[in-house]
């Protein structure tokens, strides 16, 4: 508001407040105690407000944040070995369920965290004053932003690798086909997302438990790679590997944050395309070249689409067909009378373009660089045979 | 008692018991009373709709009401705003009641 200068009138003091500090202290630290536990009836908002904004205003701002601090502390501490160790115990080595004991403990924390933003949010405009006038000169965390560290020193830090084991068990679990609690992952998951770390910006989620998930993540695919090429033929890799990526954007979509899709995104592309690609592109009795052969338009299909999704998938591929054309006449020519080996020769690999053509229109999508190669491909092999 | 969040009006009511009712979303533009009737607990003010200023007088509490809607009439507005008068004999006060009610 502005005000406009000039003008007749003595201008009126403020009336100054009485400083019965005491006494409106004594009530204010009753009110937050009330508070703290969840109990927010009864309260009169404006005189607890008024309360704090004379204490803020007579430069004891100080003093209350410390009083805060005390008392946020004091909650947490009896939070912690009233509800936190109590859940714990329930999931010790020797119970015969872990996975289920361990859920139920974070059902637990996952309650406690909750009712503890509440507190803040009750807290929080309360002492909205403190925040915008001393916090900002002192430079010390606001209300909410406090109220959260100490969480996090108090109640998240002592079990922080029990929880990461936990939600880290679950994934394994989930990937093996086990139905898992979904809501509860997400919701300790938002809460890593709003804790921050002690001295970066970066929330918990950043720091402790993406690293590890993609770690974990990888270990995994690398297993399921070596075990799917063992147990499948290259349509039913494919296929796998399909639903495997699509599971995990599901899995991102479903409790994760955004910012880890592409990244197990990539792992899996790693772990199953790259790192087996020659392998399944290869396989005896299914592979590219038998797949060409058939004319499985929609193997082939699938495996263009998967293999462009990593750096040399259609280069191998190109690869792989290119070679088959070049030694063609060594492949063919085991059959047939050594008189017409030529015609035999030639009729097979008309065939075979053929084939190659269709897949090239349906399976390929009209790939100019793999028509080129195969061009050059057959432009040798005739010379060979002209020779 | 039913929580009533969304009735159009709130009464403030100042020290001198004279009773202001104004629109609920222009009450807003205050901070303060923004918190005080739509935080989450179940304060007695956002229970009935009404803040009681118990040190903030109707002379005082009347530019207040009048700020609020000089500043919702003329907030992101491209047309020229005429200038908000104030009575120098209560700027002090109304300073205070500004910054306490952070508007």
């Amino acid at each position: 508001m502005s005000v406009r200068s000039g003008g007749k009138g003595k201008i009126k003091p403020p009336k100054r407040q009485e400083q019965s500090s005491i006494e409106g202290w004594e009530s204010l630290c009753k009110a937050l105690q009330s508070l703290v536990k969840g109990e927010s009836e009864n309260i009169n908002f404006y005189d607890n407000y008024r309360i704090a904004y004379n204490i803020v205003l007579h430069n004891n701002g100080d003093k209350l944040y410390i009083n805060l601090k005390e008392l946020l502390n004091q909650h947490l501490e009896e939070v912690f070995s009233s509800q936190v160790i109590s859940a714990l115990s329930i999931s010790n080595t020797n119970n015969p369920q872990p996975n289920f004991a361990n859920m139920i403990s974070l059902k637990v924390l996952k309650c406690v965290w909750e009712h503890y933003k509440k507190v803040l949010d009750l807290i929080g405009p309360i002492l909205m004053y403190l925040d915008r006038v001393y916090c900002k000169s002192a430079k010390v965390p606001t209300v909410h932003e406090l109220g959260k560290e100490l969480f996090r020193d108090i109640i998240f830090q002592p079990i922080k690798y029990f929880i990461l084991d936990t939600i880290l068990r679950q994934i394994f679990l989930e990937r093996e086909g086990e139905i898992i609690d979904r809501s509860i992952i997400k919701a300790i998951m938002d809460m890593l997302l709003e804790l921050t770390g002690t001295s970066t910006k970066d929330s918990v989620y950043d720091t402790d438990f993406e690293g590890l998930f993609l770690e974990k993540s990888s270990e995994y695919y690398r297993i399921e790679g070596q075990r799917l090429v063992e147990e499948c033929d290259a349509q039913g890799y494919i296929k796998n590997v399909e639903e495997r990526l699509e599971e995990e954007q599901q899995r991102v979509k479903n409790y994760l944050s955004s910012v880890t899709e592409p990244k197990i995104r990539n792992i899996v592309e790693k772990e199953l395309i790259s790192m087996q690609l020659k392998t399944v592109i290869e396989m005896k009795n299914s592979g590219l070249i038998h797949m060409l052969k058939n004319e499985k338009i929609d193997d082939l299909r699938r495996m263009y689409l998967l293999l462009e999704r990593v750096t040399n998938g259609h280069e191998e591929m190109k690869y792989i067909i290119s070679n088959y054309i070049y030694d063609f006449d060594k492949v063919v020519n085991k059959t047939g009378a050594k008189d017409n080996i030529a015609d035999t020769t030639f009729q097979e690999a008309r065939d075979f373009k053929n084939k190659l053509d269709k897949s090239l229109n349906l399976a390929f999508f009209n790939d100019k660089m793999f028509q080129t190669a195969f061009n050059e491909a057959f432009k040798f092999l005739s010379n060979k045979d002209i020779n | 008692m039913s929580k009533n969040t969304s009735s159009e009006y709130v009464k403030l009511i100042s020290s001198d018991k004279f009773e202001f009712i104004i629109k609920r979303d222009i009450a807003l533009f205050s901070g303060t009373i923004k918190n005080m009737l739509s935080s989450p607990g179940q304060f007695m003010e956002s229970e009935q709709n009404t803040i009681h200023f118990r040190d903030i007088k109707a002379v005082i509490l009347e530019k207040v009401c009048q700020y609020l809607y000089y500043k919702d009439r003329y907030n992101n507005s491209t047309s020229e705003i005429p200038q908000f008068n104030i009575d120098p004999t209560i700027a002090l006060e109304l300073l205070m009641a500004a910054d306490f009610l952070d508007c």
